[in-house]
């Protein structure tokens, strides 16, 4: 089975760089696995769906209300799967969510696609991440770790 | 008269923040300004300081779609200071590389970003539900775009294998060997792709421009050439700021670019396509004939068209550099790095990108000048919606304000960063 994460964020975007950062921590652990870091361009990510059977994908979500900083939403993505009330920080006009739609509009989504969405504020320019966010950070790579290698 | 409002709180298809306001009076347009808010991002305050070999690598970041054009204006600017030139395979896989990001940016935008326009769909994901085998070419195609970039860049985002001097490191021919069969494919369906450009509906609209671009002796340019354009416009690429000047205007953090009579100018693959027909591939030369696309074009909305052509030419000149390639090459070539100012022009998938440095004697950059594609078609994308505006007055308001934005689309205009917004707001007093 080809399995792929993908960490996406931009790290100058301070929460935002959530996803890079544990993309990157976990390719120093696992060297040889199959682990990228990504701006979010929806169109790649299209073209990655159809190349895999499962496909992780960790990115930061706008939360609404700020005490729901540092929360993780896990979601297994199914056909079924609504997206009306999550939104990605993103910087592309076609973005991570475009691309689940399309590839359930084009059927090209791989078998798995499990999504862990950090829930954060703060995408302003900058390199500080909050706390809270740091928190979840420690807690999905735990989560990953022990579900996915 | 009753005042009107209409307002486009988000339009999805376009990179950057951007709004545009249209107050009409009677007949009249009253004001028209196509407004860039996208906060300044200070790339060339920032590069002051930092070493020369540093730098392809941070302006790489200016742009996510078309990073290796803002690395080969830079490393043709530093290798104009050193007085070195590339020549043989390194200059082959440079060519290879914008090969590459060219069939990348001009399929995405061609189907997934202008496309819908055309057709009356409000996105891409609407063109799937009806067409999904053309969305899912389009995705094939853009990926061996992908591949070549990744191949040569080093990494799936933010290509860093280029350096000043050459490539860090070339990679296998086996690798590139595994691409041909697909580049053929890709050419295939690129062709196919000029023909179903060429028989999108085309609204009436005809512009005397004036079109800027490189242009090389003996090939369609990339990274190389003089600056022309067909209003007798010829100069070195170091001339650039002695014809053409940036404005600041109060309502937008983007400079405009006028030449040296203050008009607007267009760059991009319409004006390539205008200046350098000649140059194309016979292959793509035969399938513009086909089509009747013969310069000059003067309709910006036919801009697809010339994009679907330069896709045709991107996969045909890959494939060329490919099967003739001498792969037993030293990756770069050493040089000194004297102080010096140095001058680079480049063109991007939107146009020229021009880039100047001055370089210290201990190799730190002392001023940075970085002017990209978007930023000099900008004036000129406010000249067509005035055009539009005033031919197309009375048109259903809807429809007026779906080919405005159709306009704007056609310079695939990268604004960058952060969110994306677009505003469009009428005033109809």
């Amino acid at each position: 089975m080809r399995q792929k994460i993908i960490g996406i964020g931009n790290e100058f975007r301070s929460d935002d760089a959530v996803g890079i950062l544990i993309a990157r921590k976990l390719k120093e652990f696992y060297p040889d696995y199959d682990i990228i870091e990504s701006d979010g361009n929806g169109i790649d990510l299209l073209s990655i769906f159809q190349e895999y059977d499962k496909v992780i994908i960790i990115d930061a979500a706008v939360a609404e209300k700020s005490e729901d900083v540092g929360q993780v939403r896990e979601i297994k993505v199914a056909q079924e799967t609504n997206f009306s009330d999550i939104k990605i920080f993103s910087s592309h006009s076609f973005s991570l969510l475009e691309a689940i739609k399309m590839g359930k509009r084009l059927s090209i989504l791989p078998k798995e696609l499990i999504l862990y969405l950090i829930l954060s504020q703060n995408f302003s320019f900058g390199q500080e991440i909050s706390e809270k966010v740091k928190k979840a950070l420690e807690k999905i790579l735990d989560i990953i770790i022990k579900n996915h290698f | 008269m009753k005042n009107k409002t209409i307002k486009v709180d988000y339009l999805a298809r376009v990179e950057g923040e951007g709004s545009l306001v249209v107050n009409i009076k009677g007949n009249k347009i009253k004001d028209l300004k196509f407004k860039i808010f996208e906060p300044p991002r200070f790339f060339e305050a920032f590069l002051i300081g930092r070493h020369y070999t540093e730098v392809p690598d941070i302006t790489a970041r200016i742009c996510g779609i078309c990073p290796i054009a803002y690395q080969m204006s830079s490393i043709h600017a530093m290798e104009r200071i050193a007085e070195i030139k590339i020549e043989g395979p390194i200059r082959d896989l440079r060519r290879l590389i914008y090969c590459g990001e060219w069939i990348e940016s001009h399929v995405l935008h061609i189907y997934l970003l202008h496309a819908p326009d055309f057709l009356g769909y409000e996105d891409a994901l609407q063109i799937a539900k009806d067409h999904p085998d053309i969305v899912k070419k389009a995705l094939e195609l853009k990926k061996i775009g992908n591949n070549i970039v990744n191949l040569l860049g080093g990494r799936e985002i933010h290509p860093i294998n280029v350096r000043v001097g050459g490539f860090y490191s070339v990679p296998a021919k086996s690798e590139f060997l595994l691409l041909l069969e697909r580049l053929k494919w890709a050419r295939d369906a690129a062709l196919e792709t000029v023909r179903w450009t060429a028989a999108l509906p085309f609204p009436e609209f005809d512009f005397d421009y004036e079109f800027v671009a490189l242009r090389h002796p003996e090939e369609y340019p990339f990274n190389e050439g003089r600056l022309v354009s067909n209003r007798g416009l010829d100069i070195d690429i170091s001339e650039y700021e002695n014809n053409f000047f940036e404005e600041h205007v109060a309502y937008s953090n983007a400079l405009h670019s006028v030449n040296k009579k203050g008009e607007s100018y267009f760059v991009g693959p319409l004006a390539r396509f205008n200046l350098n027909f000649d140059k194309l591939s016979p292959l793509a030369q035969e399938i513009s004939k086909e089509v009747d696309f013969i310069p000059p074009v003067t309709n910006p909305f036919k801009s697809i068209i010339a994009r679907a052509v330069e896709t045709v030419y991107a996969c045909d000149e890959a494939i060329r550099l490919i099967e003739n390639m001498d792969w037993n090459t030293k990756p770069y070539i050493e040089f000194e790095m004297p102080e010096g100012t140095g001058y680079g022009c480049t063109e991007a998938p939107r146009g020229i990108l021009y880039h100047r440095y001055k370089v210290s004697k201990d190799g730190l950059i002392q001023s940075a000048k970085i002017i990209p594609p978007t930023s000099q078609n900008q004036k000129q994308i406010e000249k067509d919606l005035y055009e539009f505006v005033n031919k197309y007055m009375n048109l259903p308001k809807n429809e007026l304000q779906w080919k405005l934005e159709q306009a704007i689309r056609n310079y695939d205009p990268c604004i960058s960063c952060a969110t994306h917004f677009l505003k469009i707001e009428f005033i109809n007093e």
